[in-house]
């Protein structure tokens, strides 16, 4: 979501005159940030989950779908729950839930927490005294807490996050699926009867006709889409001024191009129909009829593409800056892998695509890359790692084997500040970008005691893995940010690959597991890991031994190829590799946690198990499988209106609780 | 190497998480030992030359090489230091053998290990099994197929060795203490007879995700916590530490026994990382 700071923006080329001030600030903020947290060591696992939703208006009699714009208001809601109920503990709601097998009794239970926690926590208390929390204070944790809610760039768009940090046990990873559930019935308590948050990565329809409740016209002059109205955006002045912002920097349209999926009556060549080549409102206009959208693709014009896409992300701490780091790079090459399992977005603008990620459109909807840069600029400001930061001695130099642009003032400046030489190169390479929103209010900062430059760009780089520094004024330590997950339908999916997610960390760092390859491989991954249907029809390079070895502990890694289903669930020979969710469940038993706690993790497992293998369908396969076999379906790549709304019908009961054998087989209870 | 007049061994097998040749993946499969006997197996062990106060003449240690003693950074109580004692010792369950092999077991833990308490103790005795459905008998193998086959000296002795466990608890030594493989009339053999409750019985439920109902109830009235664990009903079998001391002392004249086995696992109660996990193995000729 990045920083909401309140004040004036400078336009662009106002702001291109304090570029180089913000990066020089940024850095000695940084500087000062690592000088006073260097020593800095929570030796607590903290981490949190962010989700984000479509909020979809429903019309039953018309049978369409459109998103919501209400956001402001929604959120103001949502702003006085949180304010209202910031002071009662929530405990006693998931000790009732814990005990609760039956999934209806559970939704019941949920639907009273999230009317009223103060009422129903006091009613739960009153009939059994023994959930009364004997604490002071209010632990600071998320099954303590009320969640919080925040606003994203799509104007129909909520992001949710526990409130407070999972803790570091794994009973505290019990919590996590209750709080999204919470979280959700939070939400619909605040919308109208005919909205429905849905967290699927994006609306299949965005940018046709009539895709908005209300009504909006696509001839907005800040993001001059053909398809996307400037309504969608969050009012927020930030999202418009970004939007603006890349468009001038790079003096054209954001462009992103995804090739269609040709289908039996497909036009061949496709010239989109839905273009309106000959529009001229605007002198960007006619970037289109000259090169910009490519024949035989899905072409996308704006910011709102790849913004206005929801996510599943999340964050941990480590116990110290080294950790980190450590972490940073051994969560890189996983990032494409947790990518192809978790893929979700089949179709863009109405259209069916030959991909089923959402990435490369991110990438390309916030690229301010001009012309010439992109000659020598090998990549978006979104897009996945370039290099590794750890000292690590497995680090080895020819892994960082992708050309890396630097600031070089940057580079020298945090050397001199005696920053070692990795981190500083990655500081360098952060800030070789050019801020892209500079608040008139917020130039003068003091250095000391704001990080404001510095997560100016920290934050508008968008990368597969993200590096974060402590906080000032706060106990929050080093952490890294785990980016490249396609959110899911239901809470139990989340949960799964988010605490998936965690426990494999936990697992890097108990094994001493060590995946690193070069970092073009990791890009390749990247590329394949977005390929419609990759499960079956793309192979994934991945480090021939990540095993330590005693006898050689610098063994230069060789890589190969193996499926999703080889590198999760392991190569069924003798001296094969066992597969990720082998070892996280190494990693689960030996942790001895109790039988239950061990059973509800272990659907996680295998839930990550069967979408590696293609017993348990993609999300992203199942939707592509819903629209082809839908009665009303033309097999000409087109998602009609009436597709679109019986789609969204059938996700939300699914949500709801309907059982579908072909997404969860047995796995989901 | 003069192995003849060596009556007994202990076999350590360093940190497993760390030499993944040990075959930890096979910590989570229903029934299998292979963590332990790949690690015997790979682990190149070597004889602990100053052995101290551990061993008399007669005992051999073999440790793993590269496993330095380590004492726990931080402080004991971050982290949680399971153990479970496995007496394989079927033809040498006098109270004085249990005792002996349970003060070794500490000062084991003690010297090579740096660890003074633990959290939990589980103690797995001989002969019983969880799920009685598809036993096999063997000659060696002696699995009582109900209670009613287990004779009252032996359900004694379960009783007494208990007490002595207990002892290391109100030594403080020990902060709980479970039980492996009872079921709900082991228990009910156990449970009156004691001071101390044990606070967990573990069972192997062939890798099913399921709650067997009595138990399950009986838990709960009793307080109880269940654990689920894949360890095999004989941990370590004759023809398996036979190969393992083979390995460490290749001119070994007899076969040798497996009297008990100790898994010990570390884990950092902050950060839910791994710090260690490895066994211990006592064996003895025939």
């Amino acid at each position: 979501m990045g920083l909401l700071v309140l004040g004036t923006p400078l336009d662009w080329p106002e702001s291109e005159k304090f570029h180089d001030y913000v990066r020089e600030n940024g850095i000695k903020q940084f500087l000062h940030m690592y000088d006073n947290f260097i020593s800095k060591k929570q030796d607590i696992l903290l981490w949190g989950d962010e989700i984000e939703y479509i909020v979809v208006s429903m019309n039953d009699n018309q049978k369409t779908a459109r998103v919501s714009l209400r956001q402001e208001q929604i959120l103001k809601a949502l702003g006085d729950y949180e304010e209202r109920f910031k002071h009662i503990d929530f405990s006693p709601i998931y000790a009732v839930l814990k005990n609760t097998r039956c999934s209806k009794r559970a939704d019941a239970i949920l639907s009273e927490a999230a009317a009223n926690p103060s009422t129903f926590t006091e009613r739960l208390v009153k009939e059994n005294p023994s959930l009364a929390s004997n604490n002071e204070a209010i632990p600071f944790r998320a099954q303590f807490v009320v969640p919080t809610f925040h606003p994203e760039y799509g104007r129909y768009m909520l992001e949710s996050t526990p409130g407070a940090p999972y803790g570091s046990v794994l009973k505290d990873f019990l919590f996590v699926e209750c709080n999204m559930l919470l979280r959700r019935k939070i939400i619909e308590n605040q919308l109208l009867p005919h909205e429905h948050p849905l967290t699927i990565t994006n609306f299949l329809r965005l940018g046709t006709n009539h895709f908005t409740d209300p009504e909006t016209k696509a001839d907005g002059q800040t993001s001059r889409s053909f398809f996307l109205p400037d309504d969608i955006i969050n009012t927020h002045v930030r999202f418009p001024t970004l939007t603006a912002n890349i468009r001038q920097r790079r003096q054209r349209k954001v462009a992103m191009n995804v090739p269609i999926f040709f289908d039996k009556n497909t036009p061949k060549p496709f010239r989109d129909p839905t273009v309106p080549w000959d529009r001229d409102l605007y002198p960007e206009d006619k970037n289109a009829k000259e090169g910009a959208a490519l024949e035989d693709h899905i072409y996308m014009d704006s910011m709102g593409f790849g913004m206005g896409c929801c996510c599943l992300q999340l964050t941990f701490q480590a116990k110290d800056c080294d950790e980190a780091r450590l972490l940073y790079d051994q969560l890189t090459p996983i990032t494409p892998l947790m990518l192809g399992i978790s893929a979700g977005t089949p179709a863009f603008r109405g259209y069916l695509a030959e991909q089923d990620c959402r990435w490369s459109v991110i990438a390309g909807a916030v690229d301010d890359r001009t012309k010439s840069e992109m000659e020598s600029v090998p990549k978006s400001r979104y897009d996945s790692v370039d290099m590794y930061i750890s000292n690590d001695p497995r680090n080895l130099p020819e892994y960082n084997d992708v050309p890396v642009v630097s600031n070089e003032g940057c580079y020298e400046q945090l050397i001199k500040g005696g920053i070692d030489e990795k981190l500083s190169k990655h500081m360098a390479h952060i800030f070789a970008r050019d801020p892209l929103v500079i608040f008139s209010d917020n130039i003068q900062q003091d250095n000391s005691t704001s990080n404001g430059h510095f997560e100016n760009l920290n934050s508008t780089n968008w990368q597969s893995m993200r590096f974060k520094p402590p906080p000032l004024n706060s106990s929050i330590g080093w952490r890294v940010e785990f980016r490249s997950m396609e959110i899911q339908f239901t809470e139990f999916e989340n949960a799964a690959y988010s605490v998936f997610v965690v426990m494999l960390s936990r697992a890097i760092l108990s094994f001493d597991l060590n995946f690193y390859m070069p970092i073009s491989l990791v890009d390749e991954n990247m590329v394949n890991a977005q390929a419609r249907d990759a499960i079956h029809r793309k192979k994934f390079w991945f480090r021939c031994n990540p095993f330590s070895n005693a006898e050689n502990p610098l063994e230069r890694g060789q890589c190969r190829q193996l499926t999703l289903d080889q590198i999760f669930n392991g190569e069924q020979t003798e001296n094969g590799f066992p597969g990720l969710v082998q070892i996280v469940r190494s990693y689960l038993y030996t942790c001895n946690p109790d039988a239950e706690t061990l059973c509800s993790l272990d659907r996680y497992l295998r839930l990550v198990s069967k979408r590696a293998s293609g017993k348990c369908l993609t999300e992203a396969s199942w939707i592509r499988n819903f629209i082809t076999t839908h009665p009303l379906y033309k097999q000409d790549s087109v998602v009609s209106p009436e597709i679109n709304y019986d789609l969204i019908k059938r996700i939300t009961s699914i949500i709801n609780g309907e059982r579908n054998e072909s997404l969860f087989n047995d796995c989901r209870c | 190497m003069g192995c003849s007049d060596v009556k007994q061994f202990l076999l350590c097998t360093g940190d497993v998480t760390k030499n993944l040749k040990s075959g930890i993946w096979n910590a989570s499969r229903s029934v299998s030992n292979l963590e332990l006997i790949k690690a015997l197996e790979n682990g190149s062990l070597q004889e602990l030359n100053n052995a101290g106060d551990m061993v008399d003449a007669h005992t051999k240690i073999f440790v793993a090489p590269n496993d330095p003693l380590q004492h726990l950074d931080g402080k004991a109580d971050d982290y949680e230091i399971i153990v479970k004692l496995f007496f394989l010792d079927g033809k040498n369950d006098s109270l004085d053998g249990r005792r002996g092999t349970t003060d070794q077991v500490f000062l084991y833990l003690n010297q090579l290990l740096g660890i003074n308490n633990v959290s939990t103790l589980v103690a797995s005795f001989p002969h019983v099994v969880f799920s009685k459905e598809g036993l096999k008998v063997t000659p060696d193998s002696r699995v009582y197929s109900s209670i009613d086959e287990v004779p009252e000296e032996e359900i004694q002795s379960w009783i007494d060795t208990w007490k002595i466990l207990e002892g290391k608890v109100r030594q403080g030594k020990v902060g709980t203490l479970g039980i492996s493989e009872f079921g709900v009339p082991e228990l009910e053999k156990l449970i009156p007879n004691v001071e101390i409750s044990p606070e967990s019985t573990q069972i192997n439920n062939g890798g099913e995700c399921k709650l067997p109902l009595d138990l399950a109830k009986y838990a709960e009235q009793k307080r109880l916590k269940i654990f689920f664990h894949s360890d095999p009903p004989i941990f370590i079998d004759e023809n398996e530490i036979t190969e393992a001391i083979r390995h460490a002392c290749p001119n070994l004249p007899a076969r040798a026994h497996a009297d008990w086995v100790v898994r010990y696992t570390i884990l950092s109660r902050k950060t839910s990382v791994i710090h260690r996990k490895g066994y211990f193995v006592k064996a003895s000729f025939m």
